[in-house]
């Protein structure tokens, strides 16, 4: 990899992080922002890392992917840290978060995994919830990406959800 | 499946929101009572753009700290340098009134923190306000922040987000500055992680500097606005309104309005009127949305702020000579293309250089170690590539230097600080293209030196080799060598080998040997150069590597060149970031080789880039980004995007025209790459025109009898030929021969091509015998020539053959139609 492709990834992760970071914040106080829903959020965080100066280059589909792979691997991070953290404290959480989140990144570490499969079995499925879960994409617009009906985006998104929540269950046990 | 289907995916179908609540959300992650290193966590203070603090006892004695966590460090690369940036730029700044910071370390899950002095006490407004402090104590105590700040400034450090809740007085009426979270060094650009992306500048709009709100620009004088901001706070007792750009009303005015329905404002304005005056001029001199115009540091700012105070005029006068140079380099902001503050500090520098003259030459000599930065600032400055600036601009940025150098006469003599800063001025003007002025300079200086002897070897050497440098400049490659020799002669006898100057000198060397087409020598120089660079010194390595690459491409060694490129593109990454042009010409240079290797989509890609970098720093009207169009358009070119080359060509020629004038080579090198487009095109006459002009420019700068003019008028013949012009094309192509025989040599490959050229012109003329002697003559050079053109060889081959075959020699004909084929089949 050129030092550049780097640097440009490097600096996509941390916007990316600096993004999710502020989107935490905005979801946590809530109500406020009642005309924003949550998914115009992600999507605003991306539109503005498409308008950084150093990223205009990128054609926007290559780029989206690996911002969506930036955020995807922030989350990881994270959510391994916080099982980490909470095997090492036993079973008194030292660090009570709100919605129970060491559930909640047991939960997405088993997603995580359970979709490196699925990448395996079945790329599109995969790809399909990398854009509307990670993309925060409508099916529409997933479609419309993919070059595919609306139809078969709702079909492969609900047994692609069928094959994880299997996958994930499978993980716990 | 349907309840797999329901269950399973609670969480993709809660969707990523709360995924990233969860995960992300601010729930505490550190707890009272906590260990973190050897203190106890026991408050949570605050969360800033930069971390956590909590209040923390030590263990072993009961100390009260401040300390700073950065949560989730591992997932920010870019937050956890600026944190380790924060603790080195407090570790170096020990001042009684800024936060000092006792310890660092790291927590067991990699959570960096740093323990700081735990300030107890109320920020600086909220402090005036609850003491009623008069106007002139509130400057008093502003005076204290300000010659805290200059302190930093004097470390070279920039605080970047000052503001009145990161100036915080203590009980006994103390200011203590606080979070450096962001402040930046000037001078160390091997902080590269300072990309200053809109996303990631973490500041507070209101007390930001416009220019570093907007453009990400930064100098001392950011600090100066924030400043400003503040003591207009101050004195008012109310921010000043945050529309930016908006004229701001003097401080008065806005007490004065402010008292109307505020009876205890009314006791701020009891001071004289005069005295308002002065202290409005102070205030939006300091806020000044232009950085130019803005006070050039913090220093300049105390001294008003000292004159104010004694009732003293104010230095924030129209008249002064700094003023008028502000003036300037506002007009020439751009243009100048270098940070804004850091250009105001050089004027800074070298007015301060006038006020100590008239003082006294003691005070003059103790600045040296300040000079050294003048001169830094200097030749930075000039070498940000303004060598293409265009007349008018030369002409101002040379008045300058006029001056300068007027002034270092007036120095009296410390012979050492004058030669140095001669030669510094000489480089300025080197690089402005003011080549006479810099030679006066240079051998005034060399002249001087080996008047006092021995005392001034070091000075002599050097000016020698400035001269030398120089006269490659003005392509006299034969006088350069020998004041290089004895350059680098004399600096190896007074430096060690590995000095940086006498190593820079090898490059200066090495750079001779290339112009003068040694590339072998060129290679070995420079080689030997870097390797007594260490790897790490990235300023020092970009530029014999971007030279070594250059010998290599000219030995058509493309693989190696394409390597040096990288490795000085990445040097000037690491020095400059992203945006300069130095990091453009890397990348055109690497899109060259790209070209060289048929690569042409990925070298537009880079000369792209490289057009982006210029415009985004010369601007849209700079002959650089026309150059960097015109390579674009190359690339068009030859992916066969014959409109959009056409357009973009039309463009740079436009912006050449408006800064050069109708007659200038810049202008003609654009309109021979048009004329080849519209050839390509098939609009003949467009194409006519533009080399005929091409050639008219040629002949009017150089005259005939020049290399540039015969390739001109080569192409004219092509377009001639092919407009079936054939008289006109056969004096064209016999002009462009003649012209090349006599400048480079009857067996060059330009005189090849042209007569190649010329015995199609006869083919076509059915002059079989004539041709074939012009089509073999050109063959035969070409075949001894590794650089020929392969599309002329087969031109010959072709052209070859139908002559042959017309003249009643099917065996030859048959001969080269076979070449022909071989060669097209390879």
């Amino acid at each position: 990899m050129t030092l550049l492709a780097k640097a440009t990834i490097d600096l996509i992760f941390s916007l990316v992080y600096e993004d999710l970071r502020r989107l935490a914040s905005y979801v946590h106080y809530g109500d406020q922002h009642q005309t924003l829903n949550t998914t115009s959020l992600v999507h605003e965080a991306w539109f503005k890392l498409k308008d950084s100066p150093r990223l205009v280059d990128l054609p926007l589909s290559h780029f989206k992917s690996i911002a969506m792979r930036a955020m995807r691997q922030v989350l990881v991070e994270e959510a391994r840290r916080r099982s980490a953290q909470k095997r090492d404290a036993g079973d008194a959480p030292l660090f009570p978060a709100i919605g129970g989140s060491g559930a909640c990144s047991e939960q997405f570490l088993a997603l995580d995994l359970a979709l490196n499969e699925l990448a395996q079995a079945s790329p599109r499925q995969a790809e399909i919830v990398n854009r509307r879960f990670f993309g925060g994409e409508t099916i529409e617009e997933t479609a419309l990406a993919l070059g595919v009906s609306e139809s078969m985006v709702e079909r492969e998104w609900r047994a692609a959800k069928a094959w994880l929540a299997i996958k994930m269950r499978g993980m716990k046990g | 499946m349907l309840a797999e289907d329901k269950r399973s995916s609670s969480l993709l179908d809660r969707g990523i929101e709360s995924t990233v609540q969860s995960l992300l959300d601010r729930a505490p992650r550190f707890s009272v009572g906590q260990s973190v290193g050897p203190y106890r966590l026991e408050r949570f203070l605050g969360e800033g753009g930069m971390g956590v603090v909590w209040l923390a006892s030590r263990l072993d004695m009961d100390l009260p700290v401040a300390i700073k966590l950065l949560p989730s460090a591992r997932l920010s690369p870019m937050r956890m340098r600026r944190f380790a940036r924060e603790i080195r730029t407090l570790s170096r700044l020990s001042h009684p009134f800024i936060a000092r910071i006792y310890d660092a370390g790291a927590m067991s899950d990699g959570t960096p923190w740093f323990a700081m002095e735990y300030v107890e006490g109320v920020d600086i407004c909220e402090y005036c306000r609850l003491h009623t402090l008069s106007v002139k104590d509130r400057l008093r105590l502003f005076h204290a922040v300000c010659e805290t700040v200059q302190f930093a400034h004097g470390q070279e450090i920039i605080h970047r987000d000052l503001k009145p809740s990161n100036i915080l007085i203590r009980s006994d009426g103390s200011p203590r500055l606080l979070d450096f979270g962001i402040a930046r060094q000037l001078q160390k650009s091997t902080d590269d992680d300072d990309k200053t992306q809109a996303e990631l500048r973490l500041f507070t709009p209101l007390y930001a500097a416009p220019e570093w709100r907007s453009e990400g620009s930064f100098g001392f004088n950011t600090d100066v606005y924030s400043l400003g901001i503040i003591l207009y706070e101050l004195v008012t007792g109310q921010a000043p309104g945050s529309a930016a750009g908006e004229a701001l009303a003097p401080p008065s005015r806005m007490i004065a309005a402010r008292a109307l329905v505020d009876a205890s404002t009314r006791s701020l304005l009891l001071s004289g009127k005069s005295y308002w005056r002065d202290l409005d001029a102070l205030c939006l001199h300091a806020i000044d949305p232009g950085p130019a115009r803005r006070y050039p540091s913090v220093e300049s700012l105390l001294r008003d702020l000292d004159h104010l105070l004694e009732g003293e005029p104010l230095e924030a006068h129209p008249d002064s000579w700094r003023y008028r140079a502000e003036k300037f380099i506002l007009k020439n902001f751009r243009a100048l293309a270098f940070s804004a503050s850091a250009l105001v500090l050089l004027l800074a520098g070298i007015s301060f250089f006038t006020a100590k003259i008239a003082e006294q030459r003691n005070a003059a000599r103790a600045e040296v170690a300040r000079t050294q930065r003048v001169e830094q600032l200097l030749e930075s400055l000039f070498t940000g590539g303004d060598k293409s600036a265009g007349p008018k601009r030369d002409l101002m940025a040379t008045t300058l230097l006029d001056r300068g150098v007027k002034e270092i006469r007036m120095l009296e003599h410390d012979p050492d600080v004058e030669a140095q800063l001669d030669l510094t001025l000489g480089r300025a003007y080197q690089q402005l293209g003011r080549f006479d002025q810099a030679d006066q300079l240079f051998r005034r200086t060399e002249e001087l030196c080996q008047q006092a002897g021995s005392s001034q070897q070091l000075n002599l050497g050097r000016s020698r080799l400035a001269i030398g440098n120089l006269r490659i400049d003005q392509a006299k490659l034969q006088d350069a060598e020998p004041y290089i020799r004895e350059g680098i002669e004399i600096e190896r006898r007074q430096l060690p080998a590995d000095h940086p100057e006498v190593v820079e000198a090898q490059v200066v060397l090495g750079r001779l040997h290339l112009e003068r087409g040694e590339y072998s020598q060129a290679v070995s120089t420079l080689t030997l150069a870097l390797h007594s660079i260490p790897a790490t010194d990235f300023a020092r390595r970009a530029k014999p590597l971007s030279l070594l690459g250059d010998a290599y491409f000219y030995l058509a060694k493309y693989p190696d060149a394409e390597t040096m490129y990288e490795q000085a593109l990445n040097c000037n990454l690491q020095v400059f970031g992203y945006w300069h042009p130095s990091v453009a010409d890397n990348l055109k240079n690497m899109g060259l080789v790209q070209a060289e290797f048929g690569r042409y989509r990925e070298a537009e890609k880079r000369y792209q880039q490289a057009l982006q970098i210029s415009r985004a720093w010369y601007g849209p009207d700079h002959p650089d980004t026309a150059d960097y169009m015109s390579y674009v358009a190359d690339s068009y070119y030859w992916q066969n995007r014959i409109q959009e080359a056409s357009v973009l060509l039309k463009d740079a020629l436009d912006i050449m025209v408006k800064n050069y004038g109708e007659d200038h080579p810049r202008v003609a090198l654009v309109l021979n790459q048009s004329g080849m487009v519209a050839h390509e095109q098939g609009n003949l006459k467009e194409a006519e025109k533009d080399y005929k002009r091409a050639a008219q420019i040629y002949r009017n700068i150089y005259g005939e009898n020049h290399h540039m003019f015969a390739a001109a008028m080569g192409n004219l013949g092509s377009i001639y030929l092919v407009e079936g012009k054939l008289g006109e094309a056969e004096a064209a192509c016999r002009r462009a021969i003649a012209v090349c025989a006599a400048t480079q040599s009857p067996t060059a490959v330009n005189t090849a091509d042209n007569r190649i050229r010329l015995g199609r012109v006869l083919l076509r003329e059915k002059r079989y015998a004539a041709a074939e002697a012009e089509s073999m003559a050109g063959y035969q050079i070409l075949t001894h020539n590794p650089g020929a053109n392969s599309s002329f060889l087969a031109r010959a081959r072709e052209d070859l053959a139908a002559e042959y075959a017309a003249m009643g020699k099917p065996d030859r004909a048959e001969e080269y139609r076979k070449l022909l084929q071989s060669s097209s089949a390879q």
